[in-house]
């Protein structure tokens, strides 16, 4: 289902990439103000169901989480992972060996049912989405982003 | 003969008169004793208001109640053979009272890679852990305090610290799958994120998940509502609604999750108890325990908390050397003993302590009917509870001078002092009830935002899941049957194009400003012959502002349910995009679904700016709003757009 206001998925936008050096911690659920946002320089942009999201590209190579930061200004957090459910481990690896792009690794948690696609970046990780949702019309395809961190209370 | 004399006879007589299966299900030393066992038990007002230390303190104590448990330990229910698993910020299962009851094959520390939960120190809350332990399992030893289930078994991870991993910490690791029982004195209300929708948080996928474990019975999840009853987060100097939403972590959202209230030591809400229409039960968190020797001082509205382990040791835990009161110090003595010499037991308070007291009744009532499904523990809690502080709505909040339940201006933003109620809910109107305080829906249920169906008589539930084992055509396997959400309304300042009609098709299309200042009726969506469990509303918008809008809803029967109030921390920020952002309400569990259900829209006026109280690296800052302004420029409405969408979640 396509919407012109929501439900569009993939790449908006591709920006030049230039982003500098963020002077001050990013952590999930921290609303950042326009401001400190332009201080990331141009971000690539890419529309999730509806859910608009800047990448915060990484300094470090290795980095295991993504950083984000979504339309309110809220940093969020992607470990590039994709996540199904209501679906089968085999039937999930059949259709996995037809689609691109591969991910670095799949981890099945038999208790609960639910299998982790990991991919090596972000963009791939929305790519795959996509793909698996295709593939596997059945199943609970997401893709995981923490927008906040939970504390005790 | 009623319920508590038969108990009684079995366990304490000792003449057998009882039926059989009252019989005294305990051996050892402290079979069928009550907690009168352990030193500190005076001061577990939880486990046994009438004979608490605190009664003696009028001021911070009177009016409340307990959870109803000794019947029950009297009958040897205590626990036995059900797994608790605490996702915290790591326990210590070395304490004395721990680890008796202490599980390592259940148990992960996330940040060691081992078996040992015991916290990262450096970590926000390092003892909290192990305080969540402690009310629910600290065990029946002679030493120091008594679980609510002492012999329940208990695991702990340091999930707090490895949130990354919420599928392996949520059932799908050999050591979390083990867990009958998970307690999750965690959250985060603050952001409005988007579910059901192709970007998860992960939680929602990981908590259906929990329902495959325990042979498909699923895993009792049991949550905290939150501590975010605070009049900083949307500028007002008094608390009369919860700023946050508990909503706003959508883990409160599936249906298998039972969140908790806080019930203070006076019977009335805890102070920072988050309130919402997502609380399914309360259970006993107290307040600040801030002075005194034990927490019985009173002043502000202070009152005693919850009494539990710690982290071993004066240095390190609530209880220290330079801690508030001489219990949390270990200075206090009674009878010539002291009570905590070594500082491995402190009190707590909030909804994670209220939390676990409710993971604790749990235990029990999965001792007594280990085949109870997560449907069946959700059910008996919902009915075994009490209704408390029925006329909430009529008191005053301090620093405030309008009760509860006052209609608030839409205009001015203001509480009117005239008191609401679920009539206010209208097309047209101008003002809205804060609190629609305690409702009985058409299935006969009494709910409220605050304390959701009450506080839960472990007696009663104990009993009721004994029933269900004596007749289990009882008990409820089936999930709920979750669908889609469907279109209810769209609104946007200018006409739709064709496309734009095209797609909305399924909804109740609106043009024009958006209705700020007054309620204004979204639409209505029908449903099908099935019984509710929860109402769930939607909302994407464009150049909305968020924080001066609030939704209602009634159902075919006539009853109201506010699911978010104008006038929120969402103010505080100018929110006006989100995605996806879903609000949900149990007030209308058990009543027919069939019929027109009218959602609302209350609005509030965005043009006022509010000075926002933050605590920002525990510095107090007030800082004026993030304006969100109703006008464009040119002083014409501003362009929006608005999506509402819901659905039935069905029994």
């Amino acid at each position: 289902m396509t919407k012109s206001f929501r439900h569009v998925l993939g790449l908006l936008g591709v920006s030049l990439a230039l982003a500098s050096h963020a002077a001050f911690a990013l952590t999930p659920g921290q609303k950042l103000s326009e401001a400190q946002i332009a201080q990331l320089g141009d971000l690539q942009v890419y529309d999730i169901g509806g859910t608009k999201v800047r990448v915060i590209p990484s300094q470090q190579s290795g980095q295991q989480e993504t950083l984000l930061v979504n339309a309110q200004g809220v940093v969020g957090s992607s470990r590039n992972e994709v996540t199904i459910s209501q679906a089968s481990e085999s039937s999930v690896q059949a259709k996995l060996q037809q689609l691109t792009p591969q991910p670095a690794s799949v981890q099945h948690y038999e208790p609960t049912g639910i299998t982790v696609l990991r991919y090596a970046e972000f963009g791939q990780a929305v790519e795959g989405l996509r793909a698996l949702k295709a593939a596997l019309p059945g199943a609970k395809v997401r893709l995981g982003v923490r927008f906040s961190t939970p504390v005790p209370n | 003969m009623p319920l508590i004399a038969s108990v009684l006879a079995a366990c304490n007589s000792g003449s057998g008169g009882g039926q059989a299966d009252l019989a005294c299900a305990e051996t050892g030393p402290y079979a069928c004793q009550t907690g009168d066992t352990e030193p500190l038990y005076t001061f577990q007002w939880a486990l046994n208001y009438a004979a608490s230390y605190f009664k003696d303190f009028p001021d911070v104590f009177g009016g409340g109640l307990d959870l109803n448990v000794e019947p029950v330990h009297r009958m040897g229910i205590k626990g036995q053979g059900v797994n608790v698993l605490v996702l915290d910020t790591g326990t210590d299962l070395h304490n004395e009272d721990l680890a008796p009851n202490a599980d390592y094959s259940m148990s992960w520390n996330f940040v060691t890679q081992q078996d040992d939960p015991y916290p990262d120190l450096n970590a926000n809350s390092p003892a909290h852990g192990t305080v969540v332990a402690g009310i629910i399992a600290a065990a029946q030893n002679g030493k120091g305090v008594m679980g609510i289930a002492p012999r329940a078994t208990i695991g702990g991870a340091n999930y707090l610290s490895g949130q990354s991993q919420v599928f392996a910490a949520y059932g799908g690791a050999p050591w979390s799958g083990k867990a009958d029982v998970f307690n999750a004195s965690f959250g985060g209300d603050t952001v409005a994120t988007p579910y059901e929708s192709d970007i998860d948080n992960d939680t929602t996928t990981a908590l259906r998940g929990i329902k495959n474990l325990r042979n498909g019975k699923g895993a009792i999840f049991v949550k905290a509502a939150g501590n975010s009853f605070n009049p900083g987060l949307c500028g007002r100097t008094a608390a009369y609604f919860d700023c946050t939403n508990p909503a706003n972590d959508v883990s409160v959202l599936e249906s298998n999750v039972i969140t908790v209230a806080a019930l203070n030591a006076k019977g009335s809400a805890s102070s920072y108890s988050s309130a919402g229409s997502v609380v399914w039960v309360t259970g006993l968190g107290g307040e600040y325990g801030g002075a005194g020797n034990y927490g019985e001082g009173s002043q502000n509205g202070d009152g005693p908390t919850i009494f539990s382990t710690d982290l071993r040791g004066c240095i390190y835990g609530f209880s220290y050397t330079g801690a508030e009161t001489p219990f949390l110090r270990g200075q206090t003595v009674r009878n010539g003993r002291p009570d905590n010499p070594d500082c491995d037991y402190t009190y707590m308070n909030g909804t994670s302590a209220a939390t676990p007291t409710i993971a604790g009744v749990v235990a029990l009532m999965l001792d007594a009917n280990p085949a109870l499904t997560w449907r069946d523990v959700r059910d008996i809690l919902r009915i075994s509870s009490r209704k408390v502080d029925a006329d909430y709505l009529h008191h005053i909040p301090r620093k405030g001078d309008k009760p509860y339940g006052s209609l608030e201006d839409l205009a001015t933003n203001q509480p009117t002092g005239q008191m609401g109620s679920a009539a206010d809910i209208h097309d047209g109107a101008v003002a809205f009830p804060m609190d629609l305080g305690w409702q009985k829906n058409a299935a006969g249920y009494e709910y409220s935002n605050w304390y959701g169906f009450g506080v839960p008589d472990t007696e009663k539930a104990v009993e009721l899941a004994r029933q269900y084992k004596n007749n289990p055509s009882l008990s409820r396997a089936k999930d709920v049957q979750i669908p889609d959400f469907s279109e209810v309304a769209y609104w946007q300042l200018d006409p739709l194009s064709g496309t734009e009609t095209s797609e909305y098709a399924g909804a109740n299309i609106r043009i024009g400003a958006f209705p700020y200042q007054r309620v204004t009726s979204l639409g209505t969506f029908k449903a099908g012959t099935q019984i509710v469990d929860q109402l769930q509303v939607r909302l994407s918008g464009e150049d909305v502002c968020l924080g001066s809008l609030g939704i209602a809803a009634k159902s075919p029967s006539g009853t109201v349910s506010l699911l978010k109030l104008p006038n929120d921390h969402f103010k505080a920020n100018g929110i006006d995009s989100f995605n996806a952002y879903t609000l949900g309400s149990f007030a209308f569990y058990g009543e027919q679904a069939q019929g027109d259900w009218e959602l609302f829209a209350i609005a509030a006026n965005p043009d006022t700016q509010i000075e926002v109280v933050e605590i920002i690296d525990n510095q107090v800052r007030t800082r004026l709003s993030t304006e969100c302004p109703s006008t464009d420029g040119s002083g014409g409405p501003i362009d929006f757009k608005l999506l509402t969408e819901a659905r039935i979640i069905a029994q």
